[in-house]
């Protein structure tokens, strides 16, 4: 009775060592596995930033991007679309037309100021980031002149009142922007206008270029000999913002429309799964361990 | 039972989670995309062309015949002749214009003594082939605003609107965009030599240009032509 009795508290404590054993072990191999879940998902959030087009996985918001620019004609810009930014007439401040083209090419001269609208729209579900920037060509007597500052000034703004060029109290020569690139960023769903005004002052304090620029287009006998004239080119690049939810413009608001979904973006359930996942894992290792220690 | 049931779903939920992430592994591609806008114009045309010449209206010697005994000043004298101006306006501007001439004739000190003070100036101008003269009982006021008065209209049609100061006669007019302009004129002037070359009512003869150039302080004649064509706002 004594040894059987020795022997059974033997094995008990010897039950209770390995129990303990087995439960240290068990929760290291919890706390691994959570932690390899865990860096799966962070993972995965990263990842999802370089989806490819339109891919929704389920829980992972599938990108639609959608990006196109508009004139206030309707006018949508592709590649060289030729927009009217300059006129074939111009009034004064007082409604008096002072310039007037004989043949009614466009022109321009000291004193003409004009402006032209134009809108870039997001409609997709991810933040794109664009640059813009204005290029200008001289051609005198048929030929690129790179040499004379033309007298043209710009201002670049958006409804909003935020400048890209120039302020309101500030015009800008053309010749200091020229193929400049001004950055920004328009949200999911956002629209951004703008408003790009010209103007060729009319005292500039250059009567003299002026007039040679003027008298240039006079000797203009369309085989190549006089001839002066300018052209302008906006230039829109747009590419996908690397944080889909970032913001600018004015949202686009249409009834009954939610908030809106971001592409790239994990949906609760994505969470709500991992969640289940750790648990159902802690669980079943758990329960197996339990089982093999009661086996002891 | 009922822990297979939960092993299963256990196994099948994390099956799931590994499939999804193994499913992102999608390419780096990126949405780009842009837009251009162009537009082209030119310069209005100006090509205006003006000419104004007269800066040789008087001289200081006329041949060997007349010759000012300071060479640094010019002389008029019985038998001289010059051009006050000749001018030539054209072009088609394509901007709104201010187009502005004064004239200005200056004729001073000349009166001799005839029983009293006599108003006598033999110079004859010629606008355009018209003589302009000082007549008996004009004035040099008078004879200046006429010829004024003859310039402008050449120049501008008319002179209505026309604004006489000391500084002479100046009329201002306005053109739209598109007005062609095609002006000229000569200005000329003379002292014959032979007042019987003169116009019929000059007042010129012999013993009036000797006493004139015989005054202690000599007559003078000055004439200014001013054109300026702006671009208006």
């Amino acid at each position: 009775m004594q040894t059987n009795e020795a022997y059974e508290s033997a094995v008990s404590e010897y039950k209770r060592e390995q129990r303990s054993v087995y439960v240290r072990i068990m929760l290291m191999v919890n706390i691994v596995f959570i932690l390899l879940l865990v860096t799966l998902g962070v993972i995965a959030l990263k990842v999802n930033n370089v989806l490819p087009e339109d891919q929704d996985i389920f829980f992972v918001v599938g990108k639609n991007p959608s990006f196109e620019i508009s004139d206030g004609e309707g006018k949508k810009w592709e590649s060289g679309t030729a927009v009217n930014i300059f006129k074939s007439d111009y009034k004064n401040g007082e409604g008096v037309t002072t310039v007037v083209s004989q043949n009614g090419d466009k022109v321009i001269a000291p004193g003409s100021k004009s402006e032209y609208k134009f809108s870039l729209y997001n409609d997709g579900n991810v933040a794109v980031r664009y640059d813009t920037n204005i290029g200008f060509i001289l051609i005198l007597g048929g030929k690129e002149n790179n040499e004379i500052t033309f007298p043209l000034k710009v201002k670049l703004y958006t409804d909003s009142g935020k400048y890209l060029i120039g302020s309101e109290s500030e015009w800008k020569l053309i010749s200091d922007v020229d193929t400049i690139s001004y950055p920004s960023q328009l949200g999911a769903s956002s629209y951004e206008s703008f408003t790009l005004e010209i103007m060729w002052e009319y005292e500039g304090g250059n009567d003299e270029l002026d007039t040679y620029l003027g008298n240039q287009a006079a000797l203009d006998n369309g085989k190549g000999n006089g001839g002066a004239s300018v052209s302008l080119e906006i230039n829109t690049y747009a590419e996908e913002h690397i944080d889909p939810t970032a913001q600018g413009g004015t949202v686009i608001t249409e009834e009954g429309q939610g908030e809106v979904e971001h592409g790239g973006t994990i949906r609760w359930l994505w969470f709500i799964l991992l969640f289940i996942n750790i648990a159902m894992l802690i669980f079943y290792v758990s329960w197996l361990l339990n089982k093999r220690a009661n086996k002891w | 039972m009922l822990k297979n049931k939960y092993l299963k779903l256990a196994a099948i939920l994390l099956i799931l989670c590994m499939v999804t992430t193994c499913g992102i592994s999608g390419t780096l591609a990126k949405y780009t995309t842009g837009g251009t806008a162009t537009d082209s114009a030119r310069v209005a045309k100006w090509g205006i062309v003006l000419n104004v010449a007269g800066n040789s209206a008087f001289s200081n010697a006329y041949g060997e015949t007349v010759v000012s005994s300071d060479l640094n000043k010019k002389v008029v004298a019985p038998g001289t002749n010059g051009t006050l101006a000749e001018v030539t306006i054209t072009g088609t501007p394509e901007v709104a214009i201010e187009y502005t001439v004064k004239a200005n004739l200056q004729l001073s000190g000349w009166t001799i003594f005839e029983g009293g003070n006599f108003t006598y100036c033999p110079l004859v101008f010629t606008i355009d082939g018209t003589e302009i003269f000082l007549e008996s009982g004009q004035t040099l006021a008078q004879l200046e605003s006429e010829l004024e008065s003859a310039v402008i209209a050449a120049l501008m049609d008319d002179t209505t609107g026309a604004a006489s100061s000391s500084g002479g006669l100046t009329k201002t007019q306005y053109f739209e965009p598109g007005t062609v302009l095609n002006k000229s004129l000569t200005v000329t002037w003379k002292w014959d030599f032979d007042p019987a070359t003169a116009p019929a009512g000059a007042l010129n003869n012999n013993i009036r240009d000797t006493k004139i150039g015989m005054l202690a302080e000599a007559p003078t004649v000055s004439f200014t032509l001013d054109i300026s064509i702006t671009q208006i706002d």
